[in-house]
């Protein structure tokens, strides 16, 4: 009787294992869903277009970084500049800190400053990597925060943050019609 | 009882109240819900989207760069001016459908829009009709529901909300652009008149 106690006891034990083997192996074998947050969801938005103005930055030849289609409106690089300080002003604001490199006043800054591609393309590549670092550092919490906007009214820094992402959005457009207009398909246009 | 149950409705109808507050003019600094925000945000890209496909005159409404013939340029095949309009609406349909459950508009196929929607009044009738859709979609959004993904869309609720404004505002870029090269300065770069 003692022996069959044992039995038992060893048969379970061993069931036991395998069922908790064969279930970590199927936990392994799927691919973990991992929560999602707004954080991320914000982030994912944000690196998307900030890396379409980025791959736009580097691929657009040096020496046409100066066109324009019509004479009122920003050149090429002057709209990549343009759309990276303002990221820089928004990002500042909701941090609190002093983000990215002295463009002077306002978000147009001077080709004096950024005066070769190399250095345009550096500019907003840290615009788009310091505006993601802080995204991600505040996190949910973060983006239900308020900080000093235009004319020093008080926004919900997710409100700050989607007009950034828009405004990349809206001149990301323009140099869509740029690039056409000298013969180049865009680069996320190729895929 | 009577008193509880008194106490109750008007905790209800206080919620209710303030919900709809919230959702349409929580002054600045207060605490605003996704769904809010996200509003306000199709609200505004509705606005100059809107406006810019106003101001394009009718007979220019199928211009296309590819006309103008620009040495140098590669226009070929690009989206007429009514083009972009009916892809941001066709396109606005596609992204905030799947979070109200609303069908697709009759004629409605592709990103291109219905076929039979041609003349200017047409085209803005449709673009305005699925803004309100994107309304309808952001009204959707819960603390609950936000980051679910709505049938079978790999996206969840607030990238799909979130995405078809910055669709639009892309392509508003590109119409901005069709405008100037018709020498129309768009209206949101117009001075402003004190």
């Amino acid at each position: 009787m003692e022996n069959l106690a044992k039995r038992y006891l060893l048969a379970l034990v061993a069931v036991t294992l395998l069922a908790v083997g064969a279930g970590q192996a199927q936990m392994q074998n799927q691919t973990p869903q991992a929560a999602r947050s707004r954080a991320d969801e914000m982030l994912d938005r944000w690196n998307d277009i900030g890396n379409k103005l980025v791959a736009m930055a580097q691929d657009f030849p040096e020496d046409k970084y100066d066109f324009k289609v019509q004479k009122d409106e920003r050149t090429f690089a002057q709209n990549l500049l343009h759309a990276a300080a303002l990221d820089f002003v928004l990002i500042r604001r909701i941090s609190g800190s002093n983000f990215g490199p002295d463009f002077g006043e306002g978000d147009n800054p001077s080709r004096d400053v950024f005066k070769t591609k190399a250095d345009v393309v550096k500019f907003v590549q840290e615009a788009v990597a310091d505006g993601a670092q802080v995204i991600q550092q505040q996190g949910d919490a973060g983006l239900d925060n308020t900080s000093k906007f235009f004319g020093n009214r008080l926004a919900h820094n997710s409100s700050i943050w989607m007009l950034a992402i828009e405004h990349s959005g809206e001149h990301y457009g323009q140099l869509v019609v740029y690039y056409r207009a000298n013969n180049m398909v865009p680069p996320d246009s190729r895929r | 009882m009577k008193q509880t149950a008194v106490f109750l409705l008007l905790g209800l109808v206080t919620l209710v109240a303030a919900s709809a507050q919230d959702a349409k003019s929580a002054p600045q600094g207060q605490q605003l819900s996704v769904a809010a925000v996200v509003d306000r945000e199709i609200s505004n890209v509705e606005k100059q989207i809107v406006e810019v496909a106003e101001a394009m005159p009718e007979e220019k409404f199928n211009f296309s760069p590819e006309g103008l013939n620009i040495p140098g340029s590669d226009y070929k095949g690009v989206r007429t001016f009514a083009g972009q309009v009916k892809h941001i609406a066709a396109s606005n349909y596609f992204i905030w459908s799947p979070l109200t459950g609303d069908k697709l508009p009759e004629g409605l196929k592709d990103g291109n829009g219905p076929q039979n929607v041609k003349a200017k009044a047409e085209i803005i009738s449709f673009l305005k009709d699925s803004f309100a859709l994107g309304h309808k979609a952001a009204a959707s959004l819960t603390a609950e529901n936000m980051l679910q993904n709505p049938g079978s869309s790999k996206s969840t609720r607030l990238r799909l909300a979130v995405f078809g404004v910055e669709h639009a505002f892309d392509h508003y870029g590109q119409m901005v652009e069709y405008l100037r090269m018709n020498g129309i300065v768009p209206p949101a770069s117009r001075p402003k008149s004190d």
